[in-house]
């Protein structure tokens, strides 16, 4: 045994990804080292949220998984980029997983979670195919390998191999849907047109912000565009190497590419309404953004703002390149945000809009760099409006505050607190900057009881809600003749821009309207209603972001509304699929099944 | 031998089976003017395809002088021009030939959207071909290969529409460039106003006749020529390759995890022909004749996207409205005439004198034609609708058959 005290591991571990995708190949920056929270991994690599397990099904065999604790892989900070080694691509998926993991903690203010603490599994080459996917009955994002194009590859090598795995923005992409399931289960179920909108979107934004954390080709870019990164930007495309090997002769998407577009019903394929929303969210960080390098262009110029001729100076580009960081920072966190202020089911375009704004506004009053405003003004030009506003005033896309009759009671949860925050803190202080060595099965062990701990509470709490919701369901806009189930309920600690900290607890109450005969009309998909609860620490209600069923006393228009509209989306896809052509009639009642998979969605079956 | 009739169109539905074939005739003040539109069909009716296209010649037959003034393909489906493939057209005169512009030899939008479709359908058959092979499913995958079947090219077919006839026809891409050329007249039809609704060249049309679908499945496909198998991932395979039992245990996958990727993407063939047919179908050309007091509307297989452009224009609304006589579009299918045209515009404009489905019974396909839709149609029309596959029954009054080869509108101007 060496004396002495033992050497604490390191907070953060450095591994190598391609910035975006091989096609840039040795193009600065496009070999880049990024370092992802330390936790202990086994081969594959196996951490505590992601497991990598390289089985391709088209060969019909397993690749050797990597070690990232070899020496000889640590003394070099990860595996060099290579498209023809297969450990590489492991740890490049798990690298690119655990930061878009880490901007979810950071965003919830919470150790995210995925459901029973399953890990979720990637399999880098999982089948011949240019998709990947996320399945959740599975659990696992599958990304395919294929041939570029013969005849119009781009700068890729015709029939050279394309994966799926290293492009930066399909990782994070595929990871973000896994997310946005575990946070929100019924945003597969296309009620409208624009809830698979919404994750195709949410998951591009997710990968877009990410483009702004690596700091080398943010500063070129900044360096070649002059600041104006509304230019023809790598940072504002996505998968490229993708969109090209597919013949395209251009990237995947990009974020400018739909700016003069406006939102309109006819549009249903989720990746091109998406893409709105994408553009609209872009429009307000490019905005937010110039506003905040204002200041300093004005200084580097002695206050003409006409940058000179030439290369700009390094120390402009770096603090530039420090407020594009931080803005996209700032807008990532924010999107992530909003989930808390999201309703359970059925979501809009404009109910994303207002859960921004308010979330953003319960943590920064004060809009100091305008960046609400931005936002809204954004989607404004688009015609993303949310329904049952009276105005584009931020005041009024602020969800209501509770009213006076829901101050006298209060969500059982305050006593809970103490069980659930000692497991949740036990459990976050196994990844926390003070880990000292500790082995695997040690971590393992304490992280097992850890959740043990928090899944009693949970129950017990989960009960308690159920009672709860039921006991006061009118006031909480549920219906009395369904059935309420409690879920993803958690609490948030955030510190605000002013340093205050805030404590709330975030409930989904959800509610399924069992008729077969709706279900056989909206094409196998359920009529589905919910609350979403904001309560301060000691239970008060602060917002109830409701959904509501038919048959909720002073919610029936709202109720009718969204009924109708999901029927009208319903008729619209039976219009759009050729499908019912070549099926027999029981078709009928299961067609919108099939848009539910986001295989289907990505492979383009809308 | 034409009909004799002045003052009425005489429109002719022959009996192809799954298929179309129309012939026209306009009382025009130079004389009854023949269209031929269609001519083709995947599974026959009691009648060939070239007993049919002998008859059609024949009935165009003026003495000795065999003239149709205008010969149109709606779209380049099988079941539409199949029938052209038969060298006795040769010999026929024609002074104008219609094709939609993705026929357009010369326009690279229209090759590029051709050659697509082309390869898609060579793509698609070939492995489903291999699936039924292997067995399975296999009547509901002959069925799609069937579908895949109807979008390969028929060349001797293509080849007298484009080159054939005698008469050195003119050879029309419709619409025709320019917003102001989608209504036209032409000598060939004097008196009768011709409108092109469709095919449109909008993006968003030729997004559906180039579906993403497609693209992803073309460019998945591309090393599937060896013999259906993927090429390894990495040059040197072996060397990376691991037994299952040297796996620690957390990485080896259950036996239906295993299945699961195993198969992943398979069975995506089946979406892949009917989203082939239904972009085929999209390049289909939506004509309105208009003479005198008639409004025909003959859509081909034109499918929601070229009906939501065409319902969405107001002068277009207005002229679907006053629809005297409809061709029911696709063989009857559900959403090649929507709802909105049947119970919003023919209800309004209430003119519809009567209507015809070119349809047969297909088991594979037993939701072609949509019976509800046929009956309403019937309903909404003076006259009722007509079928091609029941004329060994009574035909409804105002029709008139000849034996079970074709049944004859006669609608008035």
């Amino acid at each position: 045994m060496t004396k002495g005290k033992p050497i604490m591991m390191p907070s953060r571990r450095p591994l190598k990804i391609f910035s975006a995708d091989p096609m840039r190949r040795a193009a600065t920056g496009n070999i880049l080292t990024i370092d992802v929270p330390y936790e202990p991994l086994a081969d594959g690599p196996i951490g505590s949220r992601i497991k990598v397990i390289d089985y391709d099904g088209a060969q019909g065999c397993y690749y050797s998984p990597v070690n990232l604790n070899d020496p000889a892989i640590l003394m070099q900070n990860g595996l060099d980029p290579s498209e023809s080694d297969p450990r590489f691509h492991q740890q490049m998926v798990y690298a690119v997983a655990a930061k878009v993991l880490e901007n979810f903690d950071r965003g919830l203010g919470r150790r995210f979670l995925f459901i029973g603490n399953k890990k979720l599994r990637l399999f880098p080459h999982a089948y011949y195919g240019a998709n990947a996917f996320f399945d959740h009955s599975k659990n696992g994002i599958f990304f395919g390998y294929f041939r570029a194009d013969k005849d119009n590859p781009g700068p890729n090598l015709p029939n050279q191999n394309v994966f799926t795995c290293l492009s930066h923005d399909i990782i994070a992409h595929e990871v973000t849907h896994a997310v946005v399931h575990r946070l929100r289960r019924h945003f597969l179920e296309p009620s409208n047109e624009d809830v698979l909108a919404f994750h195709e979107a949410f998951s591009d934004i997710v990968a877009l912000f990410q483009h702004f954390s690596f700091p080398s080709i943010l500063r070129e870019e900044i360096q070649r565009t002059r600041t104006n990164l509304k230019d023809r930007t790598m940072l504002a495309e996505l998968a490229q190497q993708f969109g090209y090997a597919t013949g395209s002769g251009k990237a995947l998407r990009s974020a400018l590419a739909t700016s003069d577009k406006k939102l309109s019903p006819e549009l249903v394929e989720p990746h091109s309404r998406g893409s709105i929303l994408v553009s609209a969210v872009f429009d307000a960080f490019f905005a937010t953004y110039q506003r905040r390098i204002r200041d300093l262009i004005r200084i580097a110029t002695g206050g003409s703002g006409n940058l000179p001729d030439g290369d700009l100076p390094p120390d402009l580009v770096n603090r530039v390149a420090s407020e594009a960081a931080q803005t996209a920072q700032s807008f990532l966190t924010m999107c992530i945000r909003a989930f808390d202020y999201l309703p359970p089911v059925d979501i809009t375009f404009g109910d994303f809009l207002r859960a921004l704004v308010t979330a953003d506004y319960e943590l920064n009053p004060i809009d100091e760099f305008g960046q609400r405003a931005a936002v809204i003004d954004a989607f404004r030009q688009r015609e993303i409006l949310p329904s049952g506003v009276v105005s584009l005033a931020e005041e009024s896309l602020l969800w209501e505050t509770a009213g006076r009759d829901l101050r006298e009671i209060k969500l059982p949860v305050s006593n809970s607190l103490p069980d659930l925050l000692k497991a949740d803190w036990s459990l976050a202080r196994l990844f926390d900057e003070d880990i000292t060595l500790i082995d695997k099965e040690q971590v393992e062990m304490r992280s097992d009881d850890a959740i043990e701990e928090r899944n009693e509470a949970n129950q017990d709490l989960a009960k308690a809600l159920s009672v709860f919701g039921t006991k006061y369901a009118d006031r909480l806009y549920l219906s009395k003749e369904q059935p309420i189930d409690a879920h993803g309920f958690h609490w948030v600690f955030r510190v605000g821009r002013n340093g205050q900290l805030k404590i709330e607890f975030v409930v989904q109450f959800t509610q399924t309207n069992q008729s077969n005969e709706i279900k056989n009309k909206m094409g196998g998909i359920p009529f589905r209603g919910g609350t979403t609860v904001v309560a301060s620490a000691d239970g008060t209600i602060r917002y109830l972001i409701a959904k509501p069923l038919q048959n909720v006393p002073s919610k029936q228009k709202e109720a009718d509304c969204r009924y109708e509209r999901m029927a009208a989306y319903v008729d619209h896809c039976k219009l759009l699929d050729p499908q019912f052509a070549w099926n027999n009639n029981k078709y009928e009642f299961s067609h919108m099944n099939r848009r539910q998979s986001l295989f289907g969605i990505h492979q383009g079956v809308f | 031998m034409a009909p004799t009739k002045k003052r009425s169109i005489a429109i002719r539905m022959y009996n192809v089976g799954f298929g179309d074939a129309f012939l026209l005739f306009f009382p025009t003040t130079k004389g009854i003017k023949k269209v031929l539109i269609d001519c083709g069909t995947i599974a026959k009716s009691e009648h060939s395809i070239d007993e049919v296209a002998k008859k059609i010649i024949e009935d165009s037959t003026d003495g000795k002088n065999t003239l149709i003034d205008v010969v149109i393909a709606t779209h380049r489906h099988r079941d539409h021009v199949s029938g052209f493939a038969s060298s006795e057209w040769d010999e026929v005169e024609v002074r104008e030939v219609w094709m939609p512009w993705t026929e357009d030899p010369l326009d690279p939008k229209a090759r590029h959207i051709r050659e697509t479709q082309n390869r898609l359908a060579l793509q698609v058959s070939q492995q489903l071909q291999l699936k039924i092979t292997r067995g399975g499913n296999v009547s509901h995958e002959e069925g799609l290969l069937e579908l895949a079947s109807n979008a390969l090219t028929n060349e001797s077919a293509m080849q007298t529409l484009h080159q054939g006839f005698t008469g050195s026809p003119v050879r029309r891409f419709l619409p025709m460039r320019g917003a102001a050329n989608r209504t036209f007249t032409t000598d060939a039809l004097p008196g009768v106003t011709i409108h092109a609704l469709g095919p449109s060249r909008d993006e968003s049309a030729i997004r559906n006749m180039d579906p993403p679908i497609g693209q992803s499945y073309l460019s998945q496909s591309v090393s599937q020529q060896d013999g259906g198998k993927a090429l390894p991932p990495f040059p040197n395979i072996d060397e990376w390759k691991i037994e299952e039992s040297s796996l620690p245990l957390s990485l080896k996958l259950s036996e239906s995890d295993q299945k699961f990727v195993n198969t992943v993407g398979e069975g995506f063939e089946d979406s892949v022909a009917v989203a082939l047919d239904s972009a085929v179908n999209g390049t289909s050309l939506m004509l309105i004749f208009q003479f005198g007091k008639a409004t025909l509307l003959f859509p081909g297989d034109a499918q929601w996207g070229t009906w939501e452009l065409a319902m969405k224009d107001p002068e277009w609304r207005g002229l679907l409205a006053k629809t005297t006589f409809y061709k029911v579009g696709h063989h009857g299918s559900h959403n090649a005439t929507p709802v909105e045209y049947v119970d919003q515009l023919l209800k309004t404009g209430n003119a519809l004198w009567g209507a015809m489905a070119s349809v047969k019974m297909i088991e594979k396909w037993p939701s072609i034609p949509r019976k509800p839709l046929l009956e309403k149609l019937g309903a909404q029309a003076q006259h009722g609708l007509v079928r091609s596959d029941r004329l060994k029954d009574d035909v409804p009054s105002g029709f008139k058959k000849q034996g079970d080869l074709y049944v004859e509108a006669t609608i008035p101007v």
